[in-house]
């Protein structure tokens, strides 16, 4: 490539670049800003014009930390509870264990298609009437079925030989513990991929936990910063820009440590279909 | 007798797979595949949360019909797909070509495009609210550059301002598809069409893009998807205002159901969401895979 192109291609991904984080560098800013205005300018004289005291508010003055207990709470689960329920449907499919494997699969497939969206209203009338909606467990169950960690889970199996768990069951193993001592440390790369890319998707849903929910101490975060969006829209802008960014704050922290597990999940979607 | 025994012995031959493959299957079914089966039969009924249902037949569908703000979130859907699709299935392309040219710090850029997806929309949709308005940082600069200033999120431009706001969020994510669609494409083949004298263009019309060709209606696909799930961007920045402008389907859905408490006829608006968006991914298909 001539240095000219180099060039160009450079300094248009460095200004992606910053199109993609200004928002972010802006709200960090208003967010610094001890009373409501968004007419200071951007860059401050001096430190003494920043502060805190918006974190402050949020932090003693609403229910924001009752409300990232919830999202630890109902994300950390409902990831736990689908990565083993995937891990292990995965595996029966890839070694095709039951009869009707395949026609399970194509299932799967199919699901993966369905805009979950239209489930909202028949998962709502059910789950009131078993009496879980305002109530986390009426979270976390549903968002531990998902398709895409199924499908994940077998493809990545079949590419597994078989020959490690067949020696363990010939040496005398159980098959729980060739599945779990032998099958499972070879799945922990995609084991990665899913639960970096869960942690992400159930912190971020919205829908569901705003139907489910509404009672104020049981909400997750998403729907507790969109109401502070509503309620307090015109009074301050800094506590809902320090809202906005501390509700985001766990997702990025995953995100930064693990990025290469997240890529790794879109370039396995791209790639396989 | 016979059956009994042979419906045992089958389960005390797959006992263990059984035991792995059941929290998976019932979670499956019990939160995705009844709830899917269960609006088409919800969307019959006259359901207002408390009470029972009651069978009406396809009188919520003749409602739907003579439905005004219905019909306008419908097209508002429909705007919104029309602009997204098109924009993202190729500035996520061009995107990719310029991470593909980038050779050091390919990683870093990578993660940095794909960012804006990591954060959750409602924290997203708040930020730009705050740049979005009258005042606020982005007519500061088209005031500084000597442009006139723009009223976002006035009923004339909200749909174009949310659309861009969705582009500007999932154009890295999509970008990375492409990429991996890229990295598929043997780089022999590039050389060789390089060596028997085929210019860029000509490398573009018979090379990548027939290799291409999957992953741009994987993108569409996913993109009309996404298009058509802008509900919680319209949720926080402007509730469907003003006046119905900016209002999408899903957003409709949620008003009847759960600020009408109609459920009923919320799942009939649901059923035609779905009908559409299949159909429209079914066009897609054949469109693309034709030739």
């Amino acid at each position: 490539m001539s240095r000219k192109s180099r060039w160009v291609v450079y300094s248009f991904a460095i200004f992606w670049l910053i199109m993609v984080f200004f928002p972010f560098v802006w709200a960090f800013r208003i967010s610094l800003i001890p009373t409501y205005t968004t007419y200071v300018s951007f860059f401050p004289r001096s430190l003494s014009e920043l502060s805190l005291v918006n974190y402050k508010y949020l932090l003693y003055q609403t229910k924001f930390p009752r409300w990232l207990l919830n999202s630890l709470i109902v994300s950390g689960t409902a990831t736990f509870l689908n990565t083993i329920a995937c891990f292990m449907l995965g595996y029966v499919l890839a070694r095709k264990r039951l009869p009707g494997s395949d026609w399970i699969f194509t299932m799967v497939l199919a699901l993966m298609m369905v805009p979950y969206q239209i489930t909202i209203i028949s998962l709502y009338l059910g789950l009131s009437k078993v009496g879980l909606t305002n109530n986390l467990l009426g979270l976390i169950l549903p968002m531990s079925a998902h398709p895409f960690g199924v499908f994940l889970m077998r493809q990545y199996i079949l590419m597994i030989p078989k020959d490690y768990e067949e020696a363990a069951l010939i040496d005398g193993s159980t098959r729980f513990q060739a599945l779990f001592r032998i099958v499972l440390p070879q799945t922990l790369p995609a084991i990665g991929v899913l639960l970096v890319s869960m942690l992400i998707e159930t912190w971020n849903n919205f829908i569901l936990p705003l139907v489910i929910i509404t009672k104020t101490s049981l909400k997750t975060v998403t729907v507790g910063v969109a109401d502070l969006a509503f309620e307090i829209l015109n009074t301050n802008w800094g506590v809902l820009m320090a809202g906005s960014l501390l509700g985001a704050l766990p997702t990025i922290i995953i995100f930064v440590i693990f990025n290469k597990y997240f890529l790794k999940g879109l370039t396995l979607q791209g790639g396989i279909k | 007798m016979k059956r009994r025994k042979n419906l045992m012995w089958y389960f005390r031959k797959y006992k263990f797979d059984l035991f792995l493959a059941l929290p998976g299957i019932l979670l499956l079914v019990i939160f995705y595949v009844a709830p899917v089966i269960a609006v088409f039969f919800v969307s019959f009924t006259r359901w207002p949360i408390i009470g029972a249902p009651k069978w009406i037949g396809l009188k919520n569908y003749q409602m739907l019909m003579s439905d005004r703000i219905f019909f306008k979130s419908l097209l508002n859907t429909l705007y919104y797909a029309a602009l997204i699709v098109p924009s993202l299935t190729i500035f996520s392309f061009i995107l990719a070509l310029i991470l593909r040219a980038i050779t050091k710090g390919r990683e870093f850029f990578k993660a940095v495009f794909v960012f804006p997806m990591v954060v959750t929309l409602v924290s997203t949709a708040t930020i730009w609210k705050g740049l979005f308005l009258p005042f606020g940082p982005i007519n500061a600069v088209l005031e500084f550059l000597g442009l006139p200033t723009v009223q976002f999120l006035s009923a004339e431009h909200v749909k174009n301002s949310l659309s861009f706001i969705l582009i500007w969020r999932d154009v890295g994510y999509f970008s990375i598809f492409y990429l991996a669609g890229f990295e598929q494409i043997p780089t022999e083949i590039i050389d060789a069409a390089k060596v028997d004298g085929a210019n860029a263009l000509q490398r573009f019309t018979y090379i990548i893009w027939p290799m291409m060709r999957p992953i741009v209606v994987l993108v569409s696909i996913l993109s009309t998807i996404g298009s058509f799930m802008i509900f919680t961007l319209v949720y926080v920045t402007t509730r469907g205002g003003p006046a119905y402008s900016s209002e999408a389907l899903l957003n409709y859905i949620y008003d009847v159901g759960w600020k009408e408490f109609r459920m009923g006829y919320a799942a009939a608006a649901a059923v035609v969401y779905f009908v559409i968006l299949f159909l429209l991914n079914s066009f897609q298909r054949l469109v693309f895979s034709r030739e």
